[in-house]
């Protein structure tokens, strides 16, 4: 029975887990759309965006400080009784189904476009559910070292892409420094704050942390980290390509990694792009994919989340194959999840820690009201 | 228990391979045919005269290349190891579908490295074209965009490169040649869609063509009038000599809203490089201002890029552009003392960077004439600008042919070479 543990990981774990829940977005649309939405300020739409989601990771980590020892489905069952327990269970599954459901089809929609176009879109998907079933099934702790074995080799692989493509840099691209202007990057900043949804997951797995104190300090560098990543890969992408030629590029990365050219030797290395983008991309879909299922299992109380595993990949790979073409599963993720996605991702905790706080239920409040 | 976890091991890596994507998108390399080059020229009715020239991998060790048996028509061994068609079809996709017909591999853009338009296609416009290549997997946005006098499929026919077995190196020799040389803009097709799409800079191409006149007797070779003022006012085809490829590369084709309007000659591009900052090295051949009808040669570098200043005011737009250069002295034919006295080379020094003033600036006027921003400034004239949507109203490329321009080429001589003053030879 020791296949069906979940396993404990470290707090610096945490760090691992949120970088790559966030930074895979670098390689499918983001920073596409943030030239759409921002033109040649499109790296400070991204910076506002952040700026914004912070609001939604400082209600994240108050709600962690608060309940060190609860995750949100047991907050939610504390607060708001076992109705609230099922409905954030079912809430916080629903997301992370669709971000699998979505993000699944989009990686397999790109690798069919890029490197396996004869392959049925059935046996990519295929693959990559079972990697994220097998992953999910060895529990959290295997998880969480293959990210931490991971990452480096990751960042690693979009610096040399950035680095080898730097030729093409020109730095009066990111002039008009305000690109679409204020206005719309206001407008737009709030919705695309969705783009750190993910960093909810650490509210699922609090009781698989060892030192559960440290947490809310590996989520704050988490999350700094990622958008670093996230600012200086778009201060890349607009430099190098434009943009111009940056709103219309459906797969953005992949595009920087196909004009390096450094002599004879050094290139067609889009090759080293693919790799790093598929263990992004199949990490994140397992972390995704163990959210789904411990949102689920924890909600429900069941002892194991094993059983939940085939059933709900199933439901991925069937409900992956809706979107009727790569621009609707696009739309799906760029349009509605990472648009509105932070009403309900940074909704539902901002909802409990206002319920904590005016039922003065919680750690630090309870702990203030004896001392008072 | 522990056998029947090891059999279950076993069926699921027996059936892996079923898996495998491998199955789909396995493509044998002697099952393919990679289109090394692709000429496209103009029919009626919309349609396209495809040409490829096609790698035989296999025949590219036929022996040692060189030998001067270029000049196209099956002499070199890169001709002898490809294979060149030319098929009528709308679209570049249309004409390998056809090609299929009566070629037994599967046609592969993977290993594609120029796409060169004809001359009547491209002031027609290539927008078409382009977006068909932008949006093919294989093709990359690495590969060469070229503009070919008259024909492309005779500029491949023709091209037989001496030096080379393949299509593929004579191509990254072409390349070289940017860098090294800065005998044509080196347009990839990467720069030219981008430059397409915005209206701070305008795009070019690279400039082919086949001189007519490379076979014969050396004796029959006419001097370019510009030779005798101390300018390569030449382009493509149009190089004085005998012998070697037919096919040339030499100059820059410029693009109006998708469309070939004008040319550049060597001189030219490589004044429009300097003034881009997009240039490394080149000789430089320049009349003796001091003893008339005498040449000096430099090897020029750029000392560092060029500094830009645009500034706007209302509709008026000034531009100020200070270049840096800096050179070796290659030779001179007078006997003045540039290789001996301080004095002469810094006066040397500032004649050069007039002459170099007053040759980019009729790049800069050629360009204004055409209405065409060929250089790049208003890349920096964005600065002026706080957001995309102000940039573009303001309609630079309409206001640009009026702008005022202020260039200032700081040329310096750091080297003179291994010789001192000029050699001495007694007249008697």
């Amino acid at each position: 029975m020791y296949r069906l543990k979940e396993g404990k990981i470290s707090s610096n774990g945490i760090f691992g887990i949120i970088v790559i829940l966030i930074i895979t977005k670098v390689f499918l649309g983001i920073p596409r759309v943030a030239v759409q939405e921002g033109g040649s300020a499109s790296w400070l739409l991204l910076l506002m965006s952040a700026g914004i989601a912070s609001a939604g990771v400082f209600i994240i980590v108050k709600l962690i400080k608060k309940f060190p020892d609860k995750n949100i489905v047991d907050i939610a069952e504390t607060l708001w009784g076992p109705p609230g327990r099922v409905i954030v269970a079912a809430v916080m599954a629903s997301i992370f189904l669709y971000i699998s459901t979505v993000v699944v089809r989009e990686f397999a929609e790109t690798i069919l476009t890029t490197v396996l176009p004869r392959t049925p879109i059935s046996i990519v998907t295929l693959m990559f559910v079972i990697t994220m079933v097998l992953g999910a099934y060895n529990g959290l702790e295997v998880i969480t070292r293959s990210v931490t074995l991971l990452i480096p080799f990751i960042l690693v692989g979009i610096t040399s892409i950035l680095l080898l493509a730097g030729s093409f840099i020109d730095l009066n691209n990111f002039f008009p420094l305000l690109g679409t202007g204020i206005d719309k990057l206001v407008v737009h900043a709030p919705g695309r704050s969705s783009i750190y949804i993910d960093i909810v997951m650490v509210t699922l797995i609090i009781s698989n942390v060892n030192e559960p104190e440290k947490i809310p300090q590996q989520v704050w560098k988490g999350f700094l980290f990622s958008t670093a990543v996230f600012v200086v890969v778009q201060l890349f992408y607009v430099s190098i390509l434009t943009i111009h030629a940056g709103s219309k590029l459906y797969i953005p990365l992949f595009q920087l990694a196909r004009i390096i050219y450094m002599g004879r030797f050094v290139q067609r290395i889009e090759v080293l792009y693919v790799f790093v983008w598929f263990f992004t991309g199949a990490l994140q879909l397992t972390l995704t994919l163990y959210g789904a299922v411990t949102a689920l299992s924890r909600g429900f109380k069941i002892p194991i989340y094993q059983p939940l595993l085939f059933p709900l990949g199933l439901l991925v790979f069937s409900l992956s194959f809706v979107p009727q073409s790569t621009l609707h599963a696009v739309s799906l993720d760029m349009n509605i999840l990472r648009k509105y996605g932070s009403l309900i991702g940074f909704g539902v905790p901002a909802a409990l820690l206002l319920t904590s706080v005016v039922l003065r239920k919680g750690g630090k409040t309870g702990e203030k009201q004896k001392t008072n | 228990m522990k056998s029947r976890r090891l059999i279950s091991y076993l069926i699921l890596l027996s059936l892996m391979p079923f898996l495998l994507a491998g199955c789909w998108d396995r493509r044998e390399l002697e099952d393919q045919a990679f289109i090394i080059t692709i000429g496209i020229d103009k029919l009626e009715n919309n349609q396209s005269l495809i040409t490829f020239r096609i790698g035989i991998p296999s025949k590219s060790g036929l022996g040692q290349a060189g030998g001067g048996g270029g000049g196209g028509g099956k002499g070199s061994i890169a001709e002898q190891a490809s294979l060149l068609t030319t098929i009528a079809a709308p679209t570049i996709p249309a004409a390998m579908l056809l090609a299929s017909g009566y070629i037994d591999r599967e046609l592969s853009l993977l290993h594609t490295k120029a796409v060169i338009f004809g001359e009547e296609f491209a002031r027609d416009g290539v927008t078409n074209a382009l977006g068909i290549l932008t949006r093919n997997r294989e093709l990359r946005r690495n590969i060469f965009v070229a503009v070919a006098k008259g024909n492309a499929y005779e500029f491949l026919r023709n091209n037989g490169p001496d030096l080379e077995k393949s299509y593929s190196k004579y191509w990254e020799g072409v390349k070289l040649m940017e860098s090294a040389e800065a005998i044509h803009p080196g347009t990839l097709l990467h720069q030219f869609i981008t430059d397409a799409a915005r209206p701070d800079k305008q795009p070019s191409m690279i400039y082919l063509a086949i001189n007519k006149n490379a076979e014969g007797d050396p004796k029959e070779i006419e001097l370019p009038p510009s030779f005798k003022q101390g300018k390569l006012a030449i382009k493509a085809g149009e190089i004085p000599r005998k012998g070697g490829n037919k096919a040339e590369y030499l100059g820059t084709a410029i693009f109006k809203s998708g469309k070939l309007i004008d040319f550049l000659n060597l001189t030219e591009t490589r004044s429009l490089l300097m003034l881009q900052g997009n240039f490394k090295k080149t000789f430089y051949f320049l009349l003796d201002p001091k003893f008339e009808g005498k040449q000096i040669s430099f090897d020029i570098k750029q000392g560092s890029p060029p500094a830009v200043k645009v500034s706007i005011k209302g509709d008026q737009i000034s531009i100020k552009e200070e270049l840096f250069l800096e050179g070796d002295l290659i030779g001179f034919q007078s006997q003045a003392e540039y290789a001996s006295s301080p004095q002469a080379l810094e006066r040397l020094n500032q004649e050069t960077s007039k002459e170099l003033e007053q040759r980019l600036m009729e790049v800069i006027k050629k360009g204004q004439k055409l209405g065409l921003d060929i250089v790049g400034y208003g890349t920096y004239a964005k600065r002026n600008f706080l957001t995309n949507a102000e940039w573009e109203n303001f309609d630079w490329i309409d206001k640009f042919k009026d702008a005022e321009i202020n260039l200032k080429v700081n040329f310096s001589i750091r080297r003179t070479g291994m010789q001192g003053k000029q050699p001495e030879i007694l007249t008697y």
